[in-house]
């Protein structure tokens, strides 16, 4: 007995010193170091929303479509709204929406994928036939269809708590689902085989414990790429949900919706109130994508 | 080989069954009349109740589900439920796809050259200047919606400039000029996007390909850099990079709503949102089936592709 | 000139109301109202506007020979054959591309209720009274209309020598038909017919035999009132243009798709002769921006209808003809009277008592439009009452009101609207503007087929919309479509669900008053009774634009969307 336990801990004490030893790695990285600023920039304004915001963002204080001034750094919306603070208060929507939608589908694709992984069988190939045949259509696509269609069901406005941002989450989380279980599933594979797996098995440790103790503590590597990688795509997927008209709704300062007002602007040479939400949207997603990126390297050494 | 085409066909066959189950399910169990929807809030009762007769919204479940299947396979789609006179594949989605292919196509020529070149450079010149900036502007411009790119690239180089069309309503009866001069903006938003995920898919297979045993030997032995990479180099990271071309044909057909909005061109994309917005089933049903045969037909042409290239792939094909 | 000033126009019109119109200057469409079309289109070019020759020859126009590639699978469509020139004016043959908004429904002439489809359709098929230059009505398949004593009966005369595009001739059998199919299948001219009230007394005559007076029956079977387009008698209700292509119209329909749009050539054997134009290529476009790009870049050479607020560049653009009109197209804030938390007046009155109309006005017209009452009588009526009060904003006063009512402490509603042109945005405004009032307001912007069929009118006839939404209506050149199927009691479109026998007495007064005080008279009791009872608040009546480009001319256009091109050629 208690030379499992020493196995364990020595294990667990490997893991340990890994990750120490990664995050000063990471730590060292130019483009974490500018990913996380700008992130962290954002985050900020997130939750700081409107209290340092110079005007209310939901609330029409001027005249509309200003061109950028002082006062109005940014200039004024199609009814008279500020933009630079609707820039601000934007982050909130998406970086509540975005993040909780990639989590929640890294949450369900792992358990899926695991279980996948593991059992294989018959479980694993219904469930293979099933994400392929999702994967082949477009993640954008089939999240319009079903807001599309989901435009006015009870059923649904009941599980959501009639909270569209509630529905937006659910919807994305399902839809990033397959791919992170078909990247699970590959690592749980690599895994189940390897001496540690079939010690535990051997120790009559039943498949749950198997799964949860000693697999994914191995594997959360990839996980965590999957997860940074996911949040983009989040935040990408959710902004155009927004600009199609089925993510999140008005009155919010949201970006994508932002950019989806001001488009028949453009035409009077009405610039910024697209401009700014879509360099808002570029530059948190590619803060966001250089912190999966460097993190990816460093696992991938 | 024969026998590794033959049993990918087959798998594509039940992944399409199981995608029309899907789709079709998802059509039924989510609300929203269709006949109410198609006939206007005016019409009397009695005639939409006519209507959900003749749609066949009465009949069976089953007897439904089987209709859709039956079409399927005898690939006779039927009428389109907003216009009975338009038939769905010869009325509505056959055109749409050739209007889609266009696009695509286009796209796809210039982004794949300019990403492959861009990710050899890349690979190339390792860790140097040029390969971190040729890696930020693949991040930067691949995080970007294309809706955001199609919108300033109209204003700037549309309305501004004046060398591209912003909308790209193509006159009847254009010459191919023409038409590749309205429909350069919006490929040109998608191959911004996607520039960057080839070029970076290019760089780290060449990358892992120069560094590999068999390219030190070939150096070794006296060929120039340009045959290193054109035997070998090429061959090998190219594998990643049309796989990861073949999994995103289905986006440059069925994804780019966006875009087709922006610029007013009715592709694929735009024909399913309609069908949606106007709970129009069959369109919608059999459109997203052309989709996902497109991406099966992209992914295995890939694969096939792939195993031409480099023989050891066709061994591991062959034994799976 | 670029636009007229409305001023002007109105001055001239007004003064030809002074007075009392005597009944047979209402017979022969007097009744004037405001509304300018080719008298702004002919400003904009030095040449008039000139009827086409109809002698049937212009000078050639074959469409080009189709190249090898052609789009989307279309066939090549050849234009009308070219016949030697005659001494037709200017340039004349070739196509215009019109910008338009698609259809959401199908173009089934009796059930349609987009502007999309009445453009459409108004290419093809006709109306007993058309358009006339000066925005009134005028003579169309109709030559000539009378009433009797007490416009309980009118006759009209038809033109005769007309043909349909399947070669029968045109006569009063077809129009019988067409308004028995309306009562059938329609709402028999907003309940002014009913079935065995038109008949025929002979080839070219029409009579209609009405319940109660109606002095405004012409309106009702004019271009303005699109769901009355003359169908031929063996049309089975329910067939639409596209499947059935037919009419009396200058233009056949070549071509439909959904998705892009349509095709129309010449009809060679039209009554009112060759027009100058060869075809008509109508592009749909989903949005109003893509308009405005495609005609700044000269991808169309006009479009059916753009906004304000994004259509600046074409408002001053030195080659744009812009067609400005004032109009009764309003939106109306609907508010359940019957179920819901407004059934009681004070609570509706606090709502429109937190509006800031100018405001509105000003953010989302620059001021093109005019202010509202909360009654459906605009401003741009002659008989429309001056004297009654303009609301204005009076927060306190809601609150007050909300308070009296039982709702202290404010109330909570869900505000209903559609994703389509302003409304949107005005849905965001009045959020703003009536939680001063005390209003907390929910927002829900949904799609046209979604909102139609679940928040506004989901039964028909109208029962369970809503409590609190934002409908829209086209342009009407008399208020009788929007008070019989908006607020008499019982009526199609009665999303508040309001009755008022008061209201319902004074739309029958309105309706047989045959002169221009009594007509005034009424309206003040119209005006009057939906000021206080506020079923709906209506905050404005906005001007519609359209326009064409400077190398074209003749283009006449309705507020509803119906661009008429029989007149149009190459400038």
């Amino acid at each position: 007995m208690s030379a499992t336990v020493d196995t364990l801990s020595a294990a667990t004490q490997e893991r340990r010193r890994a990750r120490r030893e990664n995050w000063h790695l990471l730590r060292r990285r130019p483009s974490f170091i500018i990913g996380s600023l700008i992130s962290l920039f954002w985050i900020a304004c997130a939750i700081l929303g409107d209290h340092v915001t110079p005007y209310n963002p939901l609330n029409y204080t001027t005249k509309p479509t200003l061109t950028p001034r002082s006062g109005h750094w940014f200039g004024t919306d199609k009814i008279g709204r500020d933009i630079f603070s609707r820039v601000i208060a934007g982050a909130r929507d998406v970086l509540l929406v975005a993040p909780a939608a990639a989590v929640l589908g890294v949450l369900f694709g792992t358990i899926l994928g695991m279980i996948m992984g593991y059992r294989r069988g018959w479980v694993d190939l219904l469930f293979s036939r099933f994400i392929e045949a999702l994967l082949a259509l477009p993640v954008i696509l089939i999240g319009l269809l079903i807001l599309t269609l989901a435009d006015t069901s009870p059923l649904l406005g009941a599980i959501t708590f009639h909270s569209r941002k509630l529905l937006v989450i659910y919807i994305v989380a399902l839809l990033f689902t397959p791919i992170v279980a078909r990247t699970v599933r590959s690592a749980v594979i690599g895994e189940r085989e390897l001496d540690y797996v079939t010690s535990a098995k051997l120790r009559g440790e039943s498949g749950v414990y198997i799964m949860s103790r000693e697999i994914l503590p191995n594997i959360m590597g990839p996980i965590i790429v999957e997860l940074t990688v996911r949040i983009g795509y989040a935040i990408f997927t959710v902004s155009t949900l927004s600009f199609l008209g089925v993510g999140i709704q008005r009155p919010s300062p949201d970006w994508g919706l932002a950019i989806s007002d001001g488009r028949d602007l453009l035409r009077a040479n009405i610039w910024w109130p697209i401009t700014f939400p879509a360099l808002a949207i570029a530059t948190l997603v590619v803060g966001v994508n250089l912190i999966a990126d460097s993190i990816q390297s460093v696992y991938d050494r | 080989m024969l026998r590794y085409v033959a049993k990918r066909l087959l798998l594509s066959l039940v992944t399409l069954w199981l995608i029309t189950t899907i789709v079709f399910l998802m059509v039924k169990l989510l609300p929203g009349d269709p006949a109410r929807a198609l006939s206007g809030p005016q019409a009397p009762e009695a005639s939409v109740e006519a209507l959900r007769f003749k749609l066949g919204l009465k009949d069976p479940f089953f007897s439904q589900y089987w209709r859709v299947l039956k079409g399927l396979v005898t690939l006779d789609f039927g009428h389109s439920w907003r216009n009975q006179r338009i038939e769905v594949w010869k009325g509505l989605l056959a055109p749409a796809l050739f209007r889609s292919s266009k696009l695509a196509g286009l796209a796809m020529l210039i982004t794949a050259p300019l990403a492959i070149v861009a990710g050899l450079v890349a690979a190339r010149k390792r860790d140097t200047l040029i390969d971190r900036g040729i890696v930020m502007v693949g991040l930067a411009t691949s995080s970007i919606p294309e809706f955001v790119t199609g919108a300033l690239l109209a204003v700037v180089f549309g309305l501004n400039l004046h060398w591209l069309k912003p909308i790209a309503s193509i006159p009847r009866h254009s010459s191919v000029i023409t038409q590749l001069h309205y429909l350069l903006l919006p490929a040109l938003a998608m191959a911004i996007v996607y520039f960057g995920y080839i070029a970076r898919m290019m760089r780290s297979g060449a990358a892992k390909a120069l560094e590999s045993d068999y390219v030190r030997t070939a150096t070794m032995k006296g060929l120039t850099d340009g045959q290193v990479i054109r035997r070998h180099v090429l061959r090998n990271a190219l594998a990643p990079t049309i796989t990861v071309m073949s999994v995103q044909i289905g986006y440059l057909f069925g994804g780019i709503i966006g875009v087709e909005a922006v610029t007013n061109y009715q592709g694929l994309a735009t024909v399913i949102l309609n069908a949606a917005t106007n709970k129009d089933l069959p369109v919608l049903q059999y459109a997203v089936i052309v989709i996902a045969v497109i991406y099966m037909a992209a992914t295995l042409l890939a694969d096939i592709t792939i195993a031409w290239l480099n023989p050891r792939a066709r061994l591991d094909l062959d034994s799976a | 000139m670029d636009h007229v000033e409305n001023g002007t126009v109105d001055g001239l019109i007004a003064s030809q109301l002074n007075g009392r119109l005597t009944r047979r200057q209402l017979a022969t469409g007097v009744l004037a109202i405001p509304t300018i079309s080719a008298l702004i289109a002919a400003c904009g070019s030095d040449k008039k506007t000139t009827t086409p020759a109809t002698s049937g020859t212009t000078a050639g126009g074959t469409t080009p020979p189709a190249s090898a590639t052609t789009i989307g699978g279309a066939t090549a469509t050849t234009g009308a054959t070219a016949t030697t020139a005659a001494a037709a004016p200017a340039a004349t043959g070739g196509t215009l591309r019109v910008a338009a908004q698609a259809s959401a429904k199908t173009l089934d002439p009796i059930a349609m209720v987009d502007l999309g489809a009445y453009g459409i359709v108004a290419q093809c098929f006709e109306y007993l009274c058309g358009l006339a230059d000066n925005g009134d009505i005028g003579p169309s398949l109709a030559t000539k209309w009378e009433a009797n004593a007490d416009s309980t009966e009118w006759t009209f005369t038809l033109r005769s020598g007309v043909k349909w595009q399947n070669g029968a001739d045109f006569t009063a059998d077809d129009v019988v038909a067409t308004m028995e199919r309306i009562v059938a299948k329609g709402d028999g001219l907003g309940g002014s017919i009913k079935t065995g009230n038109v008949t025929a007394s002979d080839a070219t005559t029409v009579v209609y035999k009405l319940a109660s007076p109606n002095a405004s029956l012409p309106y009702l079977v004019s271009i303005y009132n699109p769901q009355s387009a003359i169908t031929p008698k063996g049309y089975a209700a329910g067939t639409t243009l596209d499947a059935q292509p037919d009419g009396t119209g200058p233009w056949k329909l070549a071509k439909y798709d959904p998705t892009t749009g349509a095709t129309f050539e010449r009809n060679d054997a039209w009554w009112g002769g060759k027009t100058p134009l060869d075809s008509i290529d109508w592009q749909f476009f989903t949005d109003v921006s893509s308009m405005v790009t495609a005609m700044q870049s000269g991808s169309v050479d006009a479009i059916v209808q753009f906004s304000v607020v994004g259509g600046d560049a074409l408002l001053n653009d030195a080659n744009f003809n812009t067609i400005k009109m004032r109009t009764s197209t309003h939106r109306q804030i609907w508010m359940n009277c019957k179920t819901g938390q407004f059934t009681d007046k004070r609570v509706r009155q606090a709502l429109a008592l937190s509006l800031d109309r100018p405001a509105l006005i000003d953010t989302l017209f620059k001021g093109t439009a005019d202010l509202g009452n909360d009654s459906v009588i605009a401003p741009l009526y002659p008989f429309f009452d001056k004297s009654v009060p303009q609301r204005t904003r009076d927060t306190a006063k809601a609150k007050q009101l909300l308070a009296d009512a039982g709702f202290p402490n404010g109330l909570k509603a869900t505000l209903h609207a559609v994703d389509l042109q302003e409304m949107p945005q005005l849905a965001e405004l009045i959020q703003i503007q009536a939680a001063e009032g005390g209003f907390t307001l929910d927002l829900n912007v949904e799609s046209d087929s979604t909102f139609y069929s679940t928040e506004w009118c989901p039964a028909s006839p109208c029962a369970g919309s809503a409590e609190l939404g934002i409908v829209d209506y086209g342009h009407r050149a008399t208020p009788d479509v929007f008070l019989l199927k908006a607020f008499k009691t019982g009526g199609d479109w009665n999303s508040s669900e309001y009755s008022s026998p008061d209201l319902d007495a004074a739309i029958l007064e309105y309706q047989a008053s045959a002169d221009i005080v009594k007509r005034t008279a009424a309206c003040k009791k119209i005006e009057t009774i939906m000021l206080e009872d506020t079923p709906a608040a209506i905050p404005y009546f906005y001007n519609y634009l359209g326009g064409f480009s400077k190398s074209f001319t003749g283009v006449r256009l309705s507020a509803l969307g119906q661009m008429l091109l029989d007149k149009a050629a190459k400038a």
